[in-house]
């Protein structure tokens, strides 16, 4: 033994215990600091932290969270709050807080400085299948991305044909002179076929042949049979003939239906033709799905966005702690994979047993509430994490319940969210440039669920607003079509009905949005810019036309042609083919016939001879 | 410089007055702390021992320097041979369960895979290691350090002002 080193040691501890009283605060503050803005991915940030070893007491006087996709805005911050903890089960790496007390709650409030992160973290992309929440996340962002993005711009501007006549992607008389050559190559591939095949002299010679045959000349049936032998061969013949021109004749139909089946294509492309210059010209499509979408599309999707990822956290975070077989991962190098083991009747890693919260609404309505049993391991603690959070004032209330339920085999979550009476000023309604009026006043009344379980979502939003009175005193400088339409359409309505339905599975997501705005701005829309835009379409499709129409034509005469030309060939071969089969069948028969009275002209001389030969030796 | 240094620190202790138990016993304690992930609470114990045992520093440190490089190569070694010792014997579970809820012993992250592979690894080399240890001090006492201070270079390095300089620091400080 060292008694140096034990005095050391000793010197050590006290300097460190010494350091802990005075220097904790500021160690466990940025501690906590640096986990929150690595799990947050913007600036988390405590004031004030106070902890107190005695009673395992921590206290701070604020805290913000910086919204990651607007770094000067806080996702949430909070005023003073403070909890306990227990003393023996942190011995045991567990953190169990009875009474977590949070007040004055707020969301999205502005920052005084830049909440963003200098050094970037670097995100592996997560390999494999992406999770049932990530896809629908991904799939009501491209419904957004995807509707038509409209402008004032789109629909007040002229659209100037002529300009755009200029920069026209046409393609289809490339494509259709390209298939103009094939066919052509094609034909004269029959062409060349049609001058080595020339049935006609073949004919000719075997007709001659067979005319030399005079059936009533041949006195002998022996001689008859050989002028038989001599027609069945020319039949033959005539049969290979006749074979050759049968193939040829379906080699022609295949050609035939190849190009038909070719020239159907190129309305395809003049089609194809038709949808580049439509986009060139950036016309817009006019219908209430788009419209619906694009003006309040983006502020929809956001909110679920937002409650989906907290959802998936939420998930990822209750799997981590499963003790079931794990799968073994890649961690980097001496940092290894915690592997996670629960006995029953035990402690969880983490639970908050009660979260007292108060705060303010963005509106400044105060609000205040309980979460209930926030656990690592719920199956341990045998309850779902419970939130309850209520506010009701002169006129508005607001109510919140939801349930993060992961004790069954499939994780559950509930969210209920419902307002009334919430007043609006100075708020607009969408982010879209289609809709820049602020709201003077009006009051908003909002029913919206969200219920999932495993892999299924089920959810609805239904905002109605009304006694709304826009602020149109922003625009009254700037009076075009477009603003007088829409400022129209705002002053005709005192009210905004807003339903958005989403469904998703593992098949794929529905996500609808529908607003009684949508219909009237697309009345209006239509009645007084469409025409506009149906003129313009059609100037641009006939541009199309005027190009693409010479060449369609060419490649459809030229087919014409040449397959009218094949069927005459193949005609003429055909009924002289058949003009010698008959020619031939009739030779045919006169032999057969003659060789037959020959036959019954040498019976009956025989007979005859017979008679007279029996009478000499009778009489 | 860095490894110049190590191999100085462990030519001094090799020619200290240390005796080879001592060296030894310094090597394993400093090859527990290099093999195994630096902030674990089995490594506060295992430095607090260094420190009150009558043990060879400067053998531990050059041991935890050179276990710490072996550490890094081995690790994939360590991590799968955790996660079998974790989640494939079935037998050990409930040692593993019972370690997880017993109060302090549950602070030494021994559910994470390359902290527990790495230490019982290390704990299966102390013995070995040990005896290797003591026997290559031995050795090398008896045999090869007459040998290495004729070396031209360290016959250089000792008649140099700087090796003097540096001889009458040392001294100094002891």
């Amino acid at each position: 033994m060292r008694i140096k080193g034990i005095i050391f040691l000793a010197v050590l501890a006290g300097i460190f215990i010494l350091l802990s009283i005075f220097l904790t605060d500021f160690w466990l503050e940025k501690r906590l600091e640096s986990v929150g803005t690595s799990i947050v991915g913007a600036k988390v940030e405590i004031d004030h932290l106070d902890f107190s070893i005695a009673g395992l007491h921590v206290k701070w006087d604020s805290l913000q969270v910086t919204n990651p996709k607007n770094t000067w805005e806080n996702i949430l911050s909070t005023g003073q709050c403070e909890f306990d903890m227990d003393f023996l089960p942190l011995l045991s790496r567990k953190v169990i807080v009875e009474n977590f007390q949070a007040t004055n709650l707020r969301s999205g409030m502005k920052r005084t400085t830049d909440g963003k992160i200098e050094k970037k973290m670097k995100i592996k992309p997560k390999s494999g299948k992406p999770s049932f929440i990530t896809r629908t996340v991904q799939s009501l962002e491209n419904e957004v991305k995807t509707a038509p993005a409209f402008s004032l711009g789109q629909f007040s501007r002229k659209v100037n044909v002529d300009s755009i006549k200029a920069f026209l992607e046409i393609r289809s008389p490339e494509r259709i002179d390209s298939l103009k050559n094939s066919l052509s190559l094609m034909y004269g591939k029959w062409d060349e076929a049609f001058s080595d095949f020339k049935p006609a002299k073949e004919l000719e010679t075997i007709r001659q042949e067979i005319t030399s045959i005079e059936p009533a000349s041949i006195q002998s049936v022996p001689d008859l049979q050989n002028a038989l032998i001599t027609i069945d061969q020319s039949k033959k013949q005539i049969d290979s003939l006749r074979a050759a021109i049968t193939t040829t004749r379906a080699s022609i139909g295949q050609d035939f239906s190849f190009a038909s089946r070719n020239l159907l294509s190129m309305d395809d492309w003049i089609k194809e033709d038709y949808r580049r210059a439509l986009d060139k010209a950036k016309l817009p499509d006019i219908n209430q799905q788009n419209i619906g979408k694009f003006l309040f599309g983006s502020k929809v999707v956001s909110k679920y966005t937002y409650a989906l990822n907290i959802v998936g956290k939420s998930r990822s975070f209750a799997n981590r702690f499963k003790s079931d077989k794990p799968k073994k991962q890649k961690p980097p190098r001496l940092k290894g994979q915690d592997i996670w083991f629960t006995k029953r009747n035990t402690l969880p890693s983490l639970w908050i047993k009660r979260i007292e919260i108060s705060g303010k609404t963005l509106q400044s309505i105060a609000f205040s509430g309980l979460v209930t049993d926030v656990s690592s391991q719920q199956l341990l603690v045998g309850k779902p994490t419970r939130i309850d959070i209520q506010s009701s004032r002169k006129g508005t209330s607001f109510d919140f319940a939801g349930e993060l339920n992961y004790l069954g085999k499939e994780p559950q979550e509930r969210f209920r969210l419902a307002l009334a009476g919430l007043p609006l000023s100075d708020v607009r309604l969408s982010d879209s440039p289609m809709l820049p009026n602020t709201l003077k006043s009006g009051s908003l009344r909002l029913e919206s669920s969200l219920d999932m379980q495993g892999d299924r979502l089920e959810s609805t939003v239904h905002v109605i607003s009304d006694r709304l009175v826009f602020d149109f005193a922003a625009q009254q400088e700037k009076q075009d079509q477009i603003t007088r339409i829409v400022q129209n359409a705002l002053k005709s309505i005192d009210n905004l009905d807003l339903k958005a339905i989403v469904r998703s599975d593992s098949a794929g997501t529905d996500f609808s949005l529908n607003s009684n705005l949508d219909d009237i701005l697309v009345k209006q829309l239509k009645s007084q810019v469409s025409a506009e835009i149906e003129a313009a379409k059609a100037k641009l499709l006939a541009e199309v036309d005027s190009r693409v129409q010479k060449h369609r034509a060419e490649v459809e005469n030229m087919v014409r042609e040449k397959q009218t030309e094949l069927e005459t060939t193949m005609k003429k071969y055909e009924d002289q083919l058949n003009e010698q089969i008959r020619y031939v069948d009739n030779k045919k028969k006169e032999v057969e016939t003659r060789i037959e009275e020959e036959k019954n002209k040498q019976k009956k001389k025989l007979e005859d001879e017979a008679k007279k030969k029996l009478k000499g030796i009778i009489g | 410089m860095f490894f110049l240094k190590l191999l100085s620190k462990l030519l001094k202790a090799l020619r200290s007055a240390a005796s080879p138990g001592q060296l030894a016993a310094g090597f394993i304690l400093g090859m527990t702390i290099g093999l195994t992930p630096l902030r674990s609470l089995h490594n506060l114990v295992v430095v607090v021992l260094i420190i009150i045992l009558n043990v060879n520093i400067s053998m531990a440190i050059f041991s935890f320097a050179l276990c710490s490089g072996f550490a890094y190569l081995l690790d994939p070694l360590f991590h799968s041979f955790g996660y079998w010792l974790l989640v494939d014997v079935m037998a050990l579970h409930s040692l593993w369960k019972f370690m997880a809820e017993t109060p302090v012993l549950a602070l030494g992250r021994f559910n994470n895979t390359v902290v527990l592979g790495s230490f019982i690894i290390s704990l299966l080399l102390l013995i070995p290691v040990y005896f290797l240890v003591k026997r290559g001090v031995v050795l090398y006492r008896e045999k090869v350090d007459a040998r290495i201070q004729k070396w031209k270079i360290i016959q250089a390095i000792k008649s140099s002002k700087l090796y003097s300089l540096y001889q009458k620091i040392s001294n100094l400080r002891d």
